[in-house]
């Protein structure tokens, strides 16, 4: 029996698979290309919404700018208000330290005992007073004083400096106080070690403890 | 052989146009994907970027207006007289000088002279040596010599630093007493000192730079104490002159009232 050889068929049929194929294929591109349609105008909105809503903050900001400049009066007048205040705090703090001190060491003792003299640096938060006394006898009872635990325990690093005597025999010695910053800013350059302009260190003199006389005021 | 080739095309066009279209597709895709996708999302990444650093400067200027308009109802606001008085926006010469003479009136310490330190009139660079100090603010020093009992003179020292313009005594020398002119011997609370004072006044003429960003200053418990100390300071009463006092337009220097003194006979 002769065997029927019908390549149409073959051909046919291997075409009708591939075509097929080809329509699966191409149903996924669609499919594709709608995802990336849908996606694209995700994408699109988006940065239109964006920028429209960066428009609309940028007009809010516009429309706040404007009322600030409506404002312009009271802001000006508020942060010249609020600096100065902040200026007066800072002096006042500082004077007020001042003021203590003298007001303490005034109350300490008897009215012959008078505070002569008063040298302020405001910058640097020091004060330097002199402490006079009539005679030798009540200088005696000041250094008692100023030795004792309650003045110590309220101004720790307080300085005597130097011992005068004047004309009319009354005694003076002279007081310096550091108050806050410039406390610690002494203490500061004594641990770092300063320098001076040739970076060549310079000494910092600490308080003299005791009392030196000078000559000249005899 | 070119003719083959075309014949070649043609039949897989035939038979695969869906394929191809699909390509097409793809191709299309990768397109769509590259040239337009991938720059608007770009865009748009960029649009949310500057809107996320745009956000807080909006709000801080809304809430910079809201601060604003509640400002006024402020109770330290509301002392801003007090302030200006105390550290005015400029030299407080003559201010000083009143509350000086008010002070030395109500205690009875004689102010014999007083002197203003250099620097009122400066050169350029004195001026441009004085801007550039760390402080932030500005001082006018006046050199005083003054004579009274002690608690005179400690009284007056105690109110120099309660009045209008915000001031302090910076340098003092208390000399020895002064006796009486008869030699007679006085009690111990009728001597009288002098004493040199240098005293500092402060002023502000500092330049302050705001931005509309800038949140406003804020008043913290520590200034709110001042500013219930700096209440009962002594104002200055400057009188305000809005005329002029005295003289005349006819006779402006009074020369004519003057010829007559000089020459009673005529």
């Amino acid at each position: 029996m002769a065997r029927t050889i019908n390549f149409v068929q073959e051909r046919q049929r291997s075409l009708s698979k591939q075509e097929q194929r080809d329509h699966k294929i191409l149903r996924q591109a669609m499919l594709a290309l709608f995802v990336t349609g849908g996606l694209l105008v995700v994408v699109v909105g988006t940065r239109l919404g964006m920028v429209q809503w960066h428009q609309s903050i940028k007009d809010q900001q516009q429309a706040a700018i404007s009322q600030i400049q409506e404002r312009e009066d009271i802001e000006r007048s508020y942060t010249v208000f609020v600096s100065k205040l902040n200026v007066v705090t800072e002096l006042f703090g500082k004077r007020k330290e001042k003021q203590d001190a003298l007001e303490y060491f005034s109350s300490l003792f008897d009215p012959d005992i008078i505070i002569s003299q008063l040298q302020y640096e405001a910058e640097n938060d020091v004060l330097t007073f002199t402490i006079q006394a009539p005679s030798i006898f009540r200088m005696e009872q000041v250094f008692g004083i100023m030795q004792s635990e309650d003045v110590n325990a309220r101004y720790p690093d307080l300085q005597r400096d130097t011992l005068r005597r004047s004309g009319d025999g009354s005694y003076g010695m002279q007081v310096t106080l550091m108050f806050g910053d410039a406390q610690s800013s002494l203490t500061r350059l004594e641990g770092e070690g300063a320098v001076d302009e040739n970076g060549e260190p310079i000494e910092v003199e600490a308080g003299e403890e005791g009392f030196e006389e000078t000559a000249e005021e005899f | 052989m070119p003719e083959i080739q075309e014949q070649s095309l043609r039949i897989i066009i035939a038979t695969r146009q869906q394929l191809l279209l699909a390509m097409g597709i793809v191709i299309g895709i990768a397109a769509l994907i590259f040239a337009v996708m991938i720059p608007q999302g770009r865009e748009a990444w960029a649009e949310y970027q500057q809107i996320e650093q745009e956000r807080p400067r909006l709000e801080s200027y809304q809430n910079k207006v809201v601060q604003l308009d509640n400002i006024p109802f402020t109770p330290e606001y509301a002392q801003i007289e007090i302030i200006e008085e105390a550290l005015p926006s400029r030299n407080p010469l003559l201010e000083l000088l009143v509350s000086l003479n008010s002070v030395s009136a109500d205690t009875d310490v004689v102010v014999v002279s007083y002197d203003l330190s250099p620097g009122l009139v400066a050169t350029d660079s004195t001026q441009l040596q004085q801007s550039s100090r760390s402080t932030g603010y500005d001082s006018l020093q006046l050199n005083l010599s003054v004579q009274g009992t002690f608690n005179e003179l400690q009284d007056f020292l105690r109110r120099v630093e309660e009045v209008a313009p915000f001031s302090t005594i910076t340098s003092l020398q208390l000399s020895n007493q002064i006796t009486s002119e008869t030699g007679a011997a006085l009690d111990a609370q009728d001597q009288e000192f002098s004493a040199e004072l240098i005293t500092e006044t402060y002023y502000f003429t500092r330049p302050i730079t705001v931005t509309y960003e800038s949140p406003l200053p804020v008043i913290t418990d520590q200034d709110r104490t001042v500013l219930n100390a700096l209440a009962s300071f002594v104002p200055t009463e400057l009188p305000v002159q809005n005329q002029i006092q005295g003289g005349g337009l006819e006779d402006l220097f009074q020369l004519r009232e003057n010829q007559d003194q000089l020459n009673p006979f005529e």
